[in-house]
C-alpha cells in the first residue's frame, strides 16, 4: 500500500520532467512558418543598417520570390556561427560579416559560394577581396570624422589627427585592435600604403603614444558617434557612415577627412549545414547583382560591393562613399588580421593598460 | 504540465495518513524536485561541464591556461578584476550598512525596501547607459560643475576605474543591503537597550552590541557582491577606461573576435575558480546557506 501511495508523486514528477524536456525540444526544433513556404534567416548588424538592407533588397526579393520568406536577425556574431555549425543546429542561412571573416581558413564553418548562381564572385569593388566562401556586399571604411566648428582652421590631412596643438580637442578611437587605429597611426607616421602590411605594431603604438593623453576610447561604433556628436572628442576614427548620419540626420557641422581611409568591407556568407543552401545562394545573388547592389546607397551611405554597380550609386550620397575617394583608400589586409588578430590584440591591450 | 498541477492540487487529502507514515523525512512527493533538478543540470550543469572540457581542448590545457604567462595583459586584467570587485564591495558596504540600519529601525521599511528593489526591475544595460550620460565629460555632472565655475576642466568620471566602481555599486547595492537588513531586523533591540541601561553610551552600545551581531549579514552581503562583481561585463565595457580591463572583457574578445573558445573557456574557468576560492574563504566566517537563504544567524 505504501508503494501505491508513492507512485502518484513519482508519476507526476516524471510527467513534469518529460513535459519540460519535450517543450525544450519543441522550442529548439521549431522553425515556424507555412509548410510550403521556405523561411530564410538573414543575420545582419541591426539598426538603420538592417533597415536599409530590408528596403533595398529583402522586400523586393520577397516580392519576386513568393515562395521564400526572409526573417531578419541581429546582431551578427561570428562566434555564434561557429557554435551553430559545431552543434549541428544552424539557424542562420545568410550572414552579413566583416572583412576578417569568410576567408579560406573558415572553410570548415561555411558553405562554398555557388558562383553559377552568384554572378559577382570574380568582380568585387576595388579594395574588396572575395574568397570561395564569401561575396562582397558593400564597401565600408574607417575614416577620420571631425567637428568643423572645433578648430580655427579645418584639418585637411589624416596626419592632423596627431597634431593636438594646431587642432585641439580629444581624439576618439575604437578600443579594438582592428578598428583602424593602428593603420591610421602608421600612415600618419609616413608608412607607404603598399608597405602597410604586415603592420609594424611597435611603431604604430609609439605613434599613438604621442596622443595618448588626448585619446578617449570607445567600445562600439555608436559610442564613437556619440563622442563626436556631444563634442567630447573633436576628431573620431569611425565608419564613415557615422559622421554622415550626424551631418545629414542631425545637421551637425561634421565632415570626413578623405585623404586617407581604411577600407574594411562587408561580405555575405552561408553557414555550413544550412537546410536552405539553394535559396540562400539565390538571395545572395539578388543582393549582389550589379543591377540592384547599389540600391543600398539610397537608404544608407554605403558603396556597393560589386564593381559593376559602383557607378549606379545614388548621386545624393556619393560624396560620402568610399568608392568616390579611391585615391585615398587603403585596404585592410583581411588575411593578416585573420592570422594575427590574437597576438596583435594582446599587444594592443597591454599597451592600453600601461 | 497541466496534469501535474491538477494532481498536485489534490495533495493535501492524500497527505492526511496515519502519523507514523509521516515519520519518514522523504516521502514520495520529494520526487517533485526531479523536474527542477533536471532543469538545473541541463541548463547550468551541462554547459558548465562543456566549458571545463573545452578549456582542456584545442592546443591543450597548458596552452589555454598558459595565456597568463604569454602576455602581461591577462595578469593585469586578473589584478584589476580583483581590485575592482574589492572596491565595489567596500563602497557597497559603506553605503549599504547605514541604509540597512535605517531600514531595520524605521517604521517605513516597505517604502525603503521599494526604493532598493525598484532599480532591479530596470535593465542593467539601460542603467549603465544612464550612468554614462551622467558621468561623461559633457555629461550632467561635469557640465553642471563647469557652469557653476566649480571646476575648469571636466573631472575624469568616465573611462576610469572610478566610473566602473560607481556604476557597479549602483547595480550591486541591493545585494549588499538585503542580507544586512535581514540579519539586522532579527537583532533583539532589547540587547542594545540593556547595554545602555547598564551605562553604555549609545555610541558604545551600537559598536559593542549591534555591530558584532550584524556581522553575519555584513559578511553575506560582501561575499555576494564580490562574487557577482567578478563576472561583470557591461559596466566595465561602457564605463571603464583602458587602464584596467577586466577578464570578462578579454573573454568577449577571445570568443567574438578570435573564435578561440578554448582559451576563452580557460579564462572563464579561472574566473570561476577565483569565485569558488572567495566563497570558500567566506564560508569560514559565514554559513553559505545563510548568504543565499537569508536564514537566522
Amino acid at each position: 500500500m505504501i508503494n501505491l501511495r508513492s507512485i502518484g508523486p513519482v508519476a507526476v514528477a516524471c510527467l513534469a520532467a518529460t513535459a519540460l524536456l519535450s517543450s525544450c525540444g519543441v522550442g529548439l526544433g521549431s522553425t515556424g512558418g507555412d509548410a510550403d513556404r521556405v523561411t530564410l534567416a538573414f543575420a545582419s548588424f541591426g539598426g538603420p543598417y538592417s533597415d536599409a538592407q530590408k528596403k533595398a533588397w529583402v522586400d523586393s526579393f520577397e516580392d519576386a520570390n513568393p515562395g521564400i520568406k526572409i526573417v531578419m536577425d541581429s546582431p551578427v556574431d561570428t562566434a555564434k556561427i561557429k557554435a551553430m555549425v559545431e552543434s549541428g543546429n544552424v539557424t542562420w542561412d545568410v550572414v552579413d560579416v566583416g572583412g576578417d571573416f569568410g576567408l579560406q581558413s573558415h572553410g570548415d564553418l561555411l558553405e562554398r559560394i555557388d558562383c553559377t548562381v552568384v554572378t559577382t564572385c570574380d568582380a568585387p569593388a576595388a579594395g574588396m577581396t572575395n574568397s570561395d566562401y564569401r561575396v562582397a556586399q558593400n564597401v565600408t571604411t574607417f575614416a577620420v570624422g571631425f567637428k568643423r566648428d572645433a578648430f580655427a582652421t579645418e584639418p585637411t590631412s589624416h596626419a592632423d589627427f596627431f597634431d593636438v596643438t594646431t587642432f585641439p580637442g580629444k581624439r576618439g578611437l575604437w578600443k579594438l585592435a582592428s578598428g583602424g587605429a593602428l593603420e591610421l597611426a602608421l600612415l600618419a607616421d609616413g608608412v607607404a600604403p603598399d608597405q602597410l602590411f604586415p603592420l609594424d605594431v611597435d611603431r604604430a603604438l609609439a605613434k599613438l603614444d604621442t596622443i595618448r593623453d588626448h585619446t578617449i576610447w570607445y567600445d562600439s561604433p555608436p559610442g564613437g558617434q556619440d563622442m563626436l556628436s556631444t563634442g567630447e572628442a573633436s576628431m573620431v576614427v569611425n565608419f564613415a557612415a557615422r559622421p554622415y548620419d550626424l551631418a545629414t540626420r542631425l545637421g551637425s557641422p561634421v565632415d570626413v577627412l578623405w585623404d586617407r581611409h581604411i577600407v574594411a568591407g562587408s561580405y555575405l556568407v552561408v553557414p555550413k549545414g544550412t537546410k536552405h543552401k539553394a535559396e540562400a545562394m539565390q538571395f545572395i545573388a539578388w543582393m549582389t547583382d550589379p543591377a540592384r547592389n547599389a540600391d543600398i546607397s539610397k537608404h544608407y551611405p554605403l558603396a556597393p560591393g560589386s564593381a559593376a554597380a559602383v557607378d549606379k550609386v545614388d548621386p545624393g550620397v556619393s560624396e560620402w562613399l568610399a568608392t568616390s575617394h579611391l585615391e585615398g583608400a587603403v585596404s585592410q589586409d583581411d588575411e593578416y588580421w585573420d592570422e594575427y588578430f590574437g597576438s596583435v590584440n594582446d599587444q594592443f591591450q597591454a599597451w592600453l593598460t600601461q | 504540465m497541466v496534469d501535474a498541477v491538477v494532481v498536485v492540487s489534490g495533495a493535501p487529502s492524500q497527505e492526511t495518513g496515519p502519523p507514523e507514515a509521516r515519520k519518514s523525512r522523504f516521502n514520495g512527493w520529494a520526487w517533485l524536485v526531479l523536474p527542477g533538478l533536471v532543469f538545473i543540470l541541463a541548463v547550468f550543469g551541462w554547459p558548465l561541464g562543456e566549458v571545463v572540457v573545452r578549456s582542456f581542448g584545442g592546443d591543450g590545457a597548458v596552452q589555454n591556461y598558459g595565456v597568463f604567462f604569454d602576455s602581461p595583459i591577462y595578469f593585469r586584467a586578473l589584478n584589476s578584476t580583483l581590485i575592482t570587485s574589492a572596491s565595489v564591495t567596500l563602497s557597497c558596504l559603506l553605503i549599504g550598512y547605514p541604509y540597512a540600519y535605517l531600514m531595520s529601525q524605521s517604521r517605513r521599511t516597505e517604502l525603503l525596501l521599494a526604493i532598493v528593489l525598484l532599480p532591479i526591475w530596470t535593465s542593467f544595460l539601460v542603467r549603465t547607459y544612464a550612468w554614462q550620460i551622467w558621468l561623461q565629460d559633457t555629461g550632467v555632472i561635469n557640465s553642471t560643475l563647469l557652469r557653476m565655475g566649480v571646476i575648469d576642466e571636466p573631472l575624469s568620471l568616465i573611462r576610469t576605474n572610478l566610473g566602473v566602481v560607481i556604476g557597479m555599486t549602483g547595480i550591486l547595492l541591493p545585494f549588499a543591503i538585503l542580507p544586512m537588513f535581514t540579519v539586522m531586523r532579527r537583532i533583539d533591540r532589547e540587547l542594545v537597550r540593556a547595554a545602555e541601561n547598564l551605562g553604555a553610551k549609545p555610541r558604545i552600545a551600537f559598536r559593542r552590541i549591534f555591530v558584532p551581531l550584524s556581522l553575519p549579514g555584513v559578511y553575506s552581503g560582501c561575499l555576494l557582491v564580490f562574487v557577482l562583481a567578478l563576472g561583470f561585463y557591461i559596466a566595465p565595457a561602457i564605463l571603464g577606461g583602458t587602464s584596467s580591463p577586466t577578464l570578462s572583457t578579454l573573454i568577449i574578445d577571445k570568443v567574438q573576435r578570435e573564435l578561440d573558445f578554448h582559451t576563452a573557456s580557460a579564462l572563464g574557468v579561472t574566473l570561476l575558480l577565483i569565485a569558488l576560492v572567495a566563497v570558500a574563504i567566506g564560508s569560514r566566517v559565514v554559513r553559505i546557506r545563510d548568504v543565499f537563504g537569508g536564514g537566522a544567524p
